[in-house]
C-alpha cells in the first residue's frame, strides 16, 4: 500500500481554504469527510448514488484525472453550480503524482 | 462533561445528540462545520462505532459490508465526546438533562434526538424460532450471512426495499428466494403499480419467486425454522426467514417526556419538536413535506436534510427550503432512484421514458405541465433532471413527455416567442 502523503486543498467560493493530508488510493470525498470540509457530505459512502460531494477541478488539474464515466457526468449535469469541470469527489481517486492538489467547492 | 446542578456552567452546557446513525453523526459534523465551538456530546446505544447502513441489505454477503460512517479519528479530530454502549433512559426537560442507562445524567443546552427506528416483528406463531431475522444492525447481518448460503431456501416476508435488496443479492449468490407480500404489488407503500411491476419483473429475472396478496400464517420448526404456512393454504420449506415489514420509531423517551409524538416525534422544518430546546431528526421523526403534508421518511437523504436544518437552527441560521424527497435502492445491477413522493389519493398522468441504458426505465408522474414524481431504474440522468425540475417547478411539454426515447431533460416546454 502506498502511504505517500498528498496535500489536498479545498477552496470555498467565499475564499476559505482547508488544507488536508491524504494518501494515494483515497478518494477526494473520503479526504474531505475525514477533515469535515463543509459542503462535502458523501452520504451514500461513495457509491455515486447521492451526488453530495460536488467539487470543481481547477483548469490546471483537469489533466491529472481520467474523464468522468457517463454515469458520473449524468449525475453532475443538474447539480447547482455545475460546470464542465464539475466532478463527484468520490470518483476522484488520489494518486502519488497529485502532489499539491487543489479542489474548489461550488 | 457538564454534570447536573452546576449553575456556574449554565451557559456552557453542551449540545447533546442521542444516536449516532446517519442523522446523529451528520448533525455533529455539521455543527462543527458551522462554527460551533462548544462542547458536543453524542450518546450511542450500540457498542460499535457508527457504520453505513445501506450495505447491510445491499451487500451483506461481501466482506466490505462493514463501512465506517466516519474515519476512526473523526471524534477526536472534531472534539466530539462520543459515549458508546449507553442508552438514554430518561429525558428530564425541566432540568434539561438526559439520564443514561448507567445512572449518570448529562445536562444539555440543546438536545438532538436521532434514535432512529426499529424493525416490526409480526405477532404470528413461530416468529421466535431460530433463523428468523429482521435487518437493522450489523449483528443482524451476521445471522443472515450464515443462513443465506447457495442452495438454501430464504423466505422474505415483506416486499419493501430492504426485502428486495436482500432478495436480489441472495438470488445472485444461488440462494432460493421467495418473497411473500401482503399487498397486491411489491413496494405497495411507496411505488406506483407500473414501477412495482417492473421491479417484480426484474426480481423474477434474477430467479426470485414473488407471491403478492399472500401472508405467512405460521412459521414451523424448532428450534430452527423449517417451514412456513401461507394464507393460500400452501406450505414452503425454509432455512431462514427475513422479516422486512416496516419499522416503528424509537420515540419512547420523547413520549414519556411529554413531547408531541404522533407516528414519530413531530418536528417542524428545522427539526424542532414541541420543546424549542429539543430537536429530532431522521427515521424517528414525523416531518413536514414540501406539499404541506407530513410523513415519516425512512431515508438517508431525509436524515441528512434534517441534520442540516437542525444544525442551522441551533447555530441561529435561517432555515433552507425543504428539499424534494428522494431515495435510492440497489438491487444487483439495477440502480433505483426516486425523486418526489406519490400520494395514492391523487390522480396523476403517467409517462414512460426508456432513454437511458438498455435496461433502464423511468416512470414520470405528471400533473398538467408539472412533474410530481419520477421513479427511475438505471437512468441517473432522468433522476437528476427530475429532482431539479420538481424543485424548480419547470414546465414540461406533454408531447415530448409522450416520446419514450426523448430523455426527460429534453422534454421541457420551449417558450414560443412572438417577437422576432
Amino acid at each position: 500500500m502506498n502511504t505517500q502523503q498528498i496535500s489536498v486543498t479545498f477552496r470555498s467560493a467565499g475564499g476559505d481554504t482547508w488544507h488536508t493530508d491524504a494518501v494515494a488510493g483515497q478518494s477526494a470525498m473520503e479526504v474531505a469527510v475525514r477533515h469535515n470540509v463543509p459542503g462535502i457530505i458523501g452520504e451514500c459512502g461513495g457509491t455515486m448514488a447521492c451526488a453530495t460531494c460536488h467539487v470543481v477541478v481547477p483548469e490546471e488539474f483537469v489533466p491529472d484525472f481520467d474523464p468522468p464515466e457517463v454515469d458520473e457526468a449524468d449525475m453532475v449535469e443538474f447539480l447547482d453550480g455545475a460546470c464542465d469541470r464539475s466532478r463527484l469527489a468520490c470518483q476522484l481517486k488520489l494518486a502519488p503524482d497529485h502532489a499539491d492538489l487543489v479542489l474548489d467547492l461550488p | 462533561m457538564a454534570m447536573q446542578g452546576d449553575p456556574a456552567a449554565e451557559g456552557e452546557q453542551p449540545i447533546v445528540v442521542i444516536g449516532l446513525g446517519h442523522a446523529g453523526m451528520q448533525v455533529t459534523a455539521l455543527l462543527r462545520q458551522g462554527g460551533c465551538t462548544g462542547e458536543i456530546i453524542a450518546i450511542e446505544a450500540d457498542a460499535t462505532e457508527p457504520y453505513q447502513r445501506p450495505p447491510l441489505s445491499k451487500k451483506f454477503n461481501r466482506p466490505d459490508h462493514l463501512e465506517p460512517l466516519k474515519p476512526a479519528d473523526f471524534f477526536t479530530g472534531q472534539r466530539i465526546e462520543a459515549i458508546f454502549d449507553r442508552r438514554v433512559v430518561g429525558l428530564e426537560r425541566q432540568s434539561r438533562r438526559v439520564r443514561l442507562s448507567d445512572g449518570t445524567a448529562i445536562g444539555y443546552r440543546k438536545l438532538v434526538i436521532a434514535t432512529g427506528a426499529r424493525a416490526v416483528v409480526p405477532d404470528v406463531a413461530g416468529f421466535e424460532l431460530a433463523g428468523v431475522q429482521t435487518l437493522r444492525t450489523l449483528d443482524d447481518v451476521a445471522v443472515l450471512r450464515k443462513a443465506a448460503v447457495p442452495g438454501a431456501h430464504l423466505l422474505i416476508i415483506g416486499g419493501g426495499y430492504i426485502g428486495l435488496e436482500v432478495a436480489a443479492t441472495a438470488a445472485a449468490e444461488g440462494v432460493e428466494v421467495t418473497i411473500v407480500e401482503r399487498e397486491a404489488q411489491l413496494l405497495a407503500r411507496t411505488a406506483s403499480p407500473r414501477f412495482a411491476a417492473e421491479i417484480e419483473r426484474m426480481q423474477r429475472a434474477l430467479g426470485v419467486r414473488v407471491r403478492c396478496a399472500t401472508t405467512v400464517t405460521e412459521l414451523q420448526g424448532g428450534p430452527q425454522v423449517r417451514a412456513a404456512r401461507l394464507s393460500d393454504g400452501s406450505t414452503v420449506a425454509v432455512d431462514a426467514v427475513l422479516v422486512g415489514v416496516g419499522v416503528v420509531p424509537n420515540s419512547e423517551p420523547a413520549v414519556a417526556a411529554g413531547i408531541d409524538c404522533r407516528n414519530g416525534i413531530v418536528v417542524d422544518r428545522s427539526g424542532r419538536t414541541s420543546d424549542p430546546d429539543v430537536f429530532a431528526i431522521g427515521d424517528v421523526t414525523s416531518r413536514p413535506l414540501p406539499d404541506g403534508s407530513r410523513a415519516r421518511l425512512e431515508s438517508i437523504p431525509s436524515a441528512v436534510e434534517q441534520a442540516k436544518a437542525a444544525a442551522a437552527a441551533i447555530l441561529g441560521e435561517a432555515p433552507a427550503p425543504l428539499e424534494v424527497p428522494w431515495f435510492w435502492s440497489d438491487q444487483c445491477d439495477h440502480r433505483i432512484k426516486v425523486a418526489g413522493l406519490l400520494d395514492p389519493a391523487r390522480e396523476l398522468d403517467v409517462f414512460i421514458k426508456r432513454s437511458g441504458e438498455p435496461d433502464s426505465l423511468t416512470v414520470l408522474h405528471v400533473a398538467g405541465d408539472q412533474l410530481v414524481c419520477a421513479e427511475t431504474v438505471n437512468s441517473a440522468v432522468d433522476f437528476m433532471a427530475a429532482r431539479k425540475f420538481i424543485k424548480d417547478g419547470r414546465q414540461l411539454d406533454r408531447r415530448l413527455l409522450g416520446e419514450p426515447d426523448i430523455p426527460l431533460k429534453d422534454s421541457l416546454l420551449t417558450k414560443v416567442r412572438n417577437q422576432s
